[in-house]
């Protein structure tokens, strides 16, 4: 007889329910309930004022930026100061491959920017990025780790993440351009007015996922469906699509919403046979939405898809991946939070110019992403330049108060206006492309996003 | 009738996925007293050989399935000899986590390995029929579960002839019983160690492979699918290989059902279990037969004096 039987069964099913638990949920709790200094938005606001001289702060120098960084040149003017900026990546974690092509993104954008005049009398250059794995606690770590030496953020990747050092962000005056488009970032209530968003949030390409589908499809879609990652942009996707459904009075079968690792596929292919619709709203992974768009074909049922972007993955147009012609049937489409690497605007043309110039020919979505991302930053920076005040504060009440631009890339936003832009990019996977999206429409917004009450708050 | 059908045969597939996990978990547990958490682990990794031999490499799959195999099991052979061997007669608890972070450590070279595309591995099953199925009286067949479960049923009778009629296998089966006595009768029970561990690297291997194939690609939550695994050996009992293959078809059962009749019959009865109810319900399975058979449906019943 075997001892330790019974205290075995008790550690092993312990042990289990934690690992089943633990695996791959990546969100955070904040519980710091620091009271933060609060920057007062007057008139005197740098973005409508002109200042003859400039007030600097931690992050700012008179002294040149390096001529590279991570091996990538500035085009810092030897004769300017520096402006430096942190950048919050993720090398190691789940999305540790588009870190570099973010970050490439990045780099190459102020390398343009800084050859093109810079910001006053600045260059700006990207510190060495923090590896924060995706993981909120590495993240802050990074974050305490950089704060002492940048005037902002160039990125800080990942929704829970940037929420997680908040707080501190608040504290420090410290701004950030986002790497995810959770409707919050357009709200003083959710983002304290310092994550300088860009891109249509996920909520707004649920509405206009809903709106553009039954205008352009020759579907009738009655009927539809939506799973998504709880936690995550699945719940702002979802909210967005079911605020469409109920304005243009379809039938919501279905709303399969859970935790990424609670995400059953069975029981996703299973809700699609049993309860069929004429078009399901995805905001998964890549790997379950394979799954689900191959289980459901086999099944027979190959109703319409209308992806969110981080469900989508090029790797679905690959030579030899057996889901490619399904994917390119016809069927499912996919909102890009930001016009793909070809679209023709003055903005991905200098973009493209740049990248090719390095010798980057990728067409990688996320090349663009991390390029598009440093517009507003670049925005705000002119703004409190021109205000006279390079201060983390100063540059906070530039972010508060600014119409930025980004060379047609994004439709002009106002920072600051407390709603989500609405504005989505719709595309269809296609191999020929170099994205392998061939864009199908820009700056869409259908009826229910444009009437959508946008300054109630976020979505979710 | 055509969806309880449907639902019958994924569960059963289902079944046939964790089995292979859960029968090489109770190997390792038989015969070390290990509780091994790095079996979900040695899963992904066989996969992800697999992936880099025939789609990187370019080997043909079918000697890439065998070639990735063999190395998973030799992969799991080395473990038990560099991590497990020295904690023989160490606390239980002490194992356990050291194989929690086994298995952590292979799914990071993993995940590292991975990226953020999901990768497959270059089967043939998705080209035959439709996309890897066939369509029998309004019941989708597919043939990758199909061969698991074919899989199974060939591996876990080839086990049972092993056991019962090699020497290795009764060699096993004694130092399962009693590791002091088979080591005076001249068993070399370190070397039976290793081969249980080889043994479940190689099923692990083969249910990594059915999990990941076709187009359910590999990525970096594959592992979770094989932890759904765990409550099987629990309920089958942690010594025992039918309560293995057992406890893997009720809870592969359990998740078919729920996947295809909860939101029915929610409707019916107008209670929500919640989304993630069907990965909960073999927990709740197993709580209940737990109560009432502490040691699991065939766990040898444990004695102790008070």
């Amino acid at each position: 007889m075997k001892p330790l039987r019974k205290q075995g069964i008790i550690l092993f099913t312990i042990l289990a329910l934690i690992m089943v638990a633990c695996g791959g949920s990546e969100t955070a709790e904040e519980t710091v309930e620091e009271a933060a200094p609060e920057v007062v938005e007057t008139l005197d606001s740098p973005a409508v004022t002109t200042a003859s001289t400039v007030e600097t702060g931690v992050g700012v120098t008179s002294d040149p930026c390096p001529e590279a960084v991570g091996g990538i040149p500035t085009g810092a003017d030897p004769s300017k100061g520096c402006i430096y900026l942190g950048l919050l990546n993720d090398y190691t974690g789940p999305f540790g491959p588009l870190g570099p092509a973010l970050e490439t993104g990045q780099r190459a954008f102020w390398l343009w920017a800084n050859q093109s005049g810079g910001i006053g009398d600045y260059s700006v250059a990207i510190v060495e990025g923090y590896d924060t794995q995706y993981n909120p606690q590495k993240h802050l770590e990074g974050y305490k780790a950089q704060r002492g030496e940048v005037a902002a953020l160039a990125m800080s990747l990942g929704t829970p993440q940037t929420q997680f050092i908040l707080d501190d962000m608040d504290a420090d005056n410290m701004i950030a351009a986002p790497m995810s488009w959770y409707s919050g970032w357009s709200y003083k209530e959710s983002d304290r007015g310092l994550v300088v968003e860009f891109g249509a949030a996920y909520c707004a390409d649920g509405m206009n996922a809903v709106d553009w589908a039954l205008t352009n499809l020759p579907v009738d879609i009655k009927t539809i469906g939506i799973m998504g990652f709880a936690g995550d942009y699945g719940g702002d996707y979802a909210a967005g699509v079911k605020a469409a459904a109920a304005a243009n009075g379809l039938t919501v079968a279905w709303e399969y919403v859970v935790p990424s690792p609670e995400f059953d596929v069975a029981q996703a292919v299973g809700l699609m046979v049993t309860q069929p619709v004429d078009a399901y709203f995805p905001a998964i992974g890549p790997t379950q939405m394979a799954q689900v768009a191959g289980g459901a074909f086999q099944q027979g049922l190959t109703p319409i898809a209308m992806m969110a972007a981080p469900s989508y993955n090029d790797a679905f147009t690959a030579e030899g991946f057996a889901l490619a012609p399904l994917f390119q049937s016809g069927s499912m489409y996919l909102m890009a939070f930001v016009a793909p690497y070809e679209a023709d605007t003055p903005g991905h043309a200098v973009m493209r110019a740049t990248l090719t110039a390095m010798g980057i020919e990728s067409g990688n979505l996320f090349l663009t992403a991390g390029w598009a991302s440093q517009h507003h930053i670049k925005g705000v920076l002119e703004a409190a330049v021109k205000g006279g005040d390079l201060t983390r504060a100063g540059i906070r009440r530039a972010a508060a108060n600014v119409y930025v631009d980004s060379d047609g890339m994004m439709p002009t936003r106002e920072l600051g206006q407390n709603r989500a832009d609405a504005e989505s990019f719709v595309g269809i996977p296609d191999a020929t492309a170099t994205s392998g999206i061939k864009l199908l429409s820009s700056n869409y917004v259908g009826p229910s996003a444009a009437g959508y009450d946008w300054e109630a708050g976020p979505c979710s | 009738m055509t969806i309880f059908l449907q639902a019958t045969v994924e569960g059963l597939s289902l079944a046939a996925i964790y089995s292979l996990v859960a029968i090489g978990f109770v190997l390792i547990y038989k015969s070390m007293d290990v509780l091994s958490f790095a079996q979900p682990a040695l899963a992904v990794v066989g996969a992800g050989i697999i992936s880099s031999l025939a789609v990187d490499r370019g080997l043909p799959f079918i000697p890439a399935l065998l070639l990735a195999i063999i190395l998973t099991g030799v992969l799991s052979l080395i473990i038990e000899r560099t991590f497990l061997r020295p904690m023989v007669g160490e606390p239980v608890f002490s194992v356990a986590v050291l194989t929690i972070g086994i298995d952590i450590l292979l799914r990071t070279f993993l995940d590292s390995w991975i990226g953020i595309n999901p990768r497959y591995l270059g089967d043939p099953f998705p080209t035959y029929g439709t996309l890897g199925s066939v369509n029998v009286g309004g019941i989708n067949l597919k043939y990758l579960e199909i061969a698991a479960l074919v899989t199974a049923i060939v591996l876990i009778t080839i086990l049972s002839i092993f056991f019962k009629r090699s020497k290795y296998g009764v060699a096993m089966r004694a130092t399962s019983f009693d590791q002091e006595a088979a080591l005076a009768q001249g068993i070399n029970v370190g070397r039976i160690f290793g081969l249980v561990w080889f043994i479940a690297g190689i099923l692990a291997a083969f249910s990594g492979f059915f999990m990941t194939g076709g187009f359910n690609t590999l990525s970096q939550f594959s592992f979770v699918k094989a932890l759904r695994a765990l409550p099987a050996v629990v309920i089958g009992g942690l010594d025992s290989i039918p309560g293995a293959v057992v406890g893997s078809i009720i809870i592969g059962l359990t998740q078919g059902y729920v996947a295809y009749y909860q939101f029915q019959l929610e409707g019916i009865v107008g209670i929500s279990l919640g989304n993630g109810f069907s990965l909960l319900a073999p927990y709740l399975i197993m709580f209940v037969i737990l109560i009432f058979k502490p040691d699991g449906l065939f766990g040898t019943e444990e004695v102790e004096r008070v």
